[in-house]
Formats: C-alpha cells, structure tokens, sequence
C-alpha cells in the first residue's frame, strides 16, 4: 500500500515535460501580474486599507508602496523571464516562488482573498526543486515526477476541497449551495452588463450551479482514469470552465493553466525541434539541424498504469 | 544536483530516482501543507493565504434574500457627483475590499482619504475628489429574479483632506 502510493507519488516523468511546462506557467505569471492581479501598483496609494495575512505578518514582506510594487512586478518579470528560459533554474525558480507570494500577499492582504491561485502558487513552490531540466531531455526523473504531481494535486484540490467549505458554509447540508441563489446574488453584485440578461433566467443560473457542484465533487476521480479517458475528463473541465466564460464572464485561468500538467507537454518540445529541423533543412543550412528521420526517443508513458 | 546524476545518461528508460532523505523531506513538506489546508476547510479560515479556506462564493444566498453592496460616491472639485470605480482600474481597491473592512472604517472614517490619494496618483488629470459619501444598496429579489427595487443608505461621509493629483489646475 505504501509502496504504491510512493510509486504513484513519484512516478517519473520526462525532464522535457517540466521544461515545457516551465515556460507554460512563468509566461502566465508573467500576464497574470499586468493583468489579474494588477492592483498592487494601485495598492500602494492607500496603505491604510492593508490588512495582512498571516504570512505577511510573520514574514518581512514589505509595506504596500508604489515604488515598492514597481519594482517587484520587474523584479519578477526578469526572474520568470530566467526561470522559463530554464537558465539557473532553481535560483531563478526560488526567486520567482519569493516574489511572487510577496505579490499575491498584497493583492489578496487588502481584506478580500480569492483562492483561484491557490494551485498557481503551490506550483511555482515545487518547480524549482527539479533542477535542471532539457527540453529535449527525455530522460524521466522522480523529481520531475513529483513536482508535476503536487501541481496536479493541488489543481484538484482546488475544485475538490471547496465542496467542504459549500457544505460546511450551509449548515452542513449538501444541497443547500447549489440550490441557493448564489449566482444571482453574483451577477447582481457584479453587474456586468455580459451576464446581466442571466438574472432574468434563475433555472439557468441553478444549473450552473449543480454543474459546477457536480463537477468539483467529481473532480478527484481524475487520479483514477488512465490514458484518454483521463484527458477526455480533464477536457469536460476545460469547456466547463470556457461555457461560464462565454456565458457569465467568470473564468478560472490560473487553476486551469495548472490542469496542463497532466498531458505529455514534451511532445511540444519535441514537435517544436522537428519544425525547427524542417525549416533549417528547407533553407540549406543543415549543420545542426534535426532531422525528421532522427529517432526520437518515444516519451514513456508512466501513467499509462501497467 | 547529486540526485539527478544518472546512472546512464544515454538510457532513456532508466529513471533518474531521488535519494531517501529527499522524497522524505517532500513528503513531509506535502503533509504539513496539506495538514494546514485540511484544517483551513475544517474551521474556515483565509488568514492561512495561500493555504487558506476555499471559499470564494460558497456561501448560499436564499432565493428571496436582498442582495446587499457598498459603492463610494464622490463629489469632485468641479462639483460632479460620481460613482468612484472601485476596481483595479479605478482605485485599485476592489469593492470587496472595502466591504471587507467595513467594520474599521465606520470606526475610522478618515480611512478614506486613502480612496482621494489613490484616484489622484491613478488619475492625475481627472478631477479631484473633495467628498466621498460611503453607501449601502439593498436590491430586493423575488423567487431568483431581480424585482427592480434598490434602496439606498448612507453608511458615513469624509471631507478629504489632502490635495491629491494636478487636477486641481481647474477646481473652482
């Protein structure tokens, strides 16, 4: 039992995989800062509103400032730049995992807390305790294994452990949230002008409701299917999440981008170096092209369960 | 790193295994965390960030249940009466921020000086603020659906003190 929950924890995957998906997730970090959670610049025009969080309290993060947001948002651009690159990937991966918990601290320290990055942010934690990762080195690696696991874990959990919180937020009834009005109660609130004709459809809201339910308490059956079954599963959360985009405007993106650690991201790199090869070879020059003919070592399938 | 030295660098299939003390030292860096986050769910808490409660929307809201905002409207040196965007845009304090908080600021009032001096650095060439009124919206709904109805109450005011922003090339 506990031999194969270490086989599972550990399951070696390729390197490549955790190059790629390196570049994956430090660009995203890169567009959520300027993007998501782009009010820690604001932040620091009123610094009476911070209301830190434990670990901004117990940890020596700084005082919200303007300058002092400046120059973590570059310090932190330059660091993702170097930690998706692959270069120094564990000092730039820890930088990246210090200044970018320091960041997401002031964003949600202003008394509101959001927990859509919650998996985000556990895995700019275990990225770095890779190493050195190729992206076209297919050699599997527990570490790797590991790494991509928690980030899968943590992916889940997000969706998995938010059942407890609607259970136990309404008087531990397990009916209680999604046949509330708690998307009405949103929509209002926020009034987007989008989503606004929603309201005057309550079956419809109710619906997303159990959708959403359903598919959070499902969600952990993910560790349990195999091969394609296991992407077609996944794929249900990917369109869920697109059909609340297109129809309410809530998306879930930095837990999304997260689901990708579940696929064989080598293949990319190793598409991407065939397409290199190719053009390389159409234009003549051939020195250190890859050639389509070269056997590429076929990635192995850790999780195909044998 | 030692641990990732392999045994045979050309041998695809041969693992790259860690050592014993480093899958200990994650395994038990994994238990603690999922230790804090279990408990985070158990006796909700957000403090514990990013560890915390997932609790973003779970509360239910009954179906004939009022829907209750805040919203900060400000009076600004050319007299204009406007609703202040309290977004990343605008302020840069988020709504739920401010209802977060709501408590320390009713104490405090002049907690909202800190809104005049956000939109002043944010939007240097608009218009001051010279007056912010802190309100509450009740919007009243029926079986699920909106009935229209909005109330509107006046929670506290504050005189800003400060001159924030070149807007003030045009006040009076």
């Amino acid at each position: 039992m506990i031999k194969k929950f270490l086989r599972w924890a550990f399951a070696p995957v390729p390197l490549a995989r955790v190059a790629v998906f390196r570049v994956i997730i430090y660009s995203f970090i890169i567009w959520d800062i300027f993007t998501l959670t782009n009010d820690v610049i604001p932040h620091g025009y009123a610094p009476e509103f911070y209301d830190p969080l434990w670990i901004g309290r117990w940890l020596p993060f700084p005082e919200p400032t303007v300058l002092g947001a400046i120059i973590m948002q570059w310090a932190l651009v330059v660091s993702c730049i170097v930690a998706a690159s692959g270069f120094f990937s564990r000092t730039s991966g820890w930088a990246v995992a210090i200044l970018f918990l320091a960041w997401m601290e002031n964003s949600q320290g202003f008394s509101y807390v959001s927990h859509d990055h919650m998996a985000l942010m556990v895995t700019t934690w275990v990225l770095p305790t890779v190493g050195r990762a190729g992206f076209r080195d297919l050699r599997v690696s527990e570490a790797a294994g590991w790494a991509l696991r928690i980030t899968q874990f943590a992916t889940v959990v997000t969706y998995f452990g938010s059942v407890f919180a609607k259970i136990a937020s309404n008087g531990y009834s397990f009916i209680a949230w999604p046949n509330s009005s708690v998307f009405t109660w949103a929509f209002m609130r926020r009034g987007s002008e989008l989503v606004t004709w929603t309201l005057a459809y309550p079956w419809l809201l109710k619906t997303a409701q159990w959708g959403l339910y359903i598919i959070e308490i499902l969600s952990i059956a993910v560790f349990w299917l195999r091969g394609k079954w296991q992407y077609a599963f996944i794929s249900l959360f990917f369109v869920f999440h697109l059909a609340t985009y297109l129809a309410l405007g809530i998306h879930f993106l930095p837990t999304v981008v997260c689901w990708l650690a579940f696929f064989p991201l080598e293949r990319i790199a190793t598409g991407v170096a065939l397409l290199w090869g190719k053009i390389r070879h159409r234009t003549g020059n051939t020195a250190n092209a890859v050639s389509p003919n070269t056997p590429t070592v076929e990635p192995v399938e850790v999780e195909s369960g044998k | 790193m030692s641990e990732n030295i392999p045994a045979q660098p050309q041998d695809p299939d041969r693992p790259l295994t860690l050592a014993r003390h480093h899958k200990v030292t994650r395994l038990l860096a994994t238990a603690i965390a999922l230790t804090i986050l279990t408990i985070a769910q158990i006796n909700p808490t957000n403090d514990w960030f990013p560890l915390g409660s997932l609790s973003q929307y779970s509360y239910g809201r009954p179906l004939d249940s009022p829907t209750r905002a805040v919203r900060i409207m400000a009076t600004t040196q050319t007299g204009d009466e406007i609703r202040v965007p309290l977004n990343q845009q605008g302020v840069g304090i988020g709504r739920a921020e401010i209802e977060g908080q709501l408590d320390r600021i009713l104490a405090d009032p002049s907690m909202l000086e800190g809104i005049a001096r956000a939109w002043g650095g944010l939007h240097p060439h608009r218009p001051a603020f010279i007056e912010l009124r802190l309100e509450r919206t009740t919007s009243y709904v029926e079986n699920g659906v909106p009935t229209g109805q909005v109330d509107v109450e006046e929670l506290t005011t504050w005189t800003v003190q400060g001159t924030y922003g070149s807007g003030s090339g045009d006040a009076s």
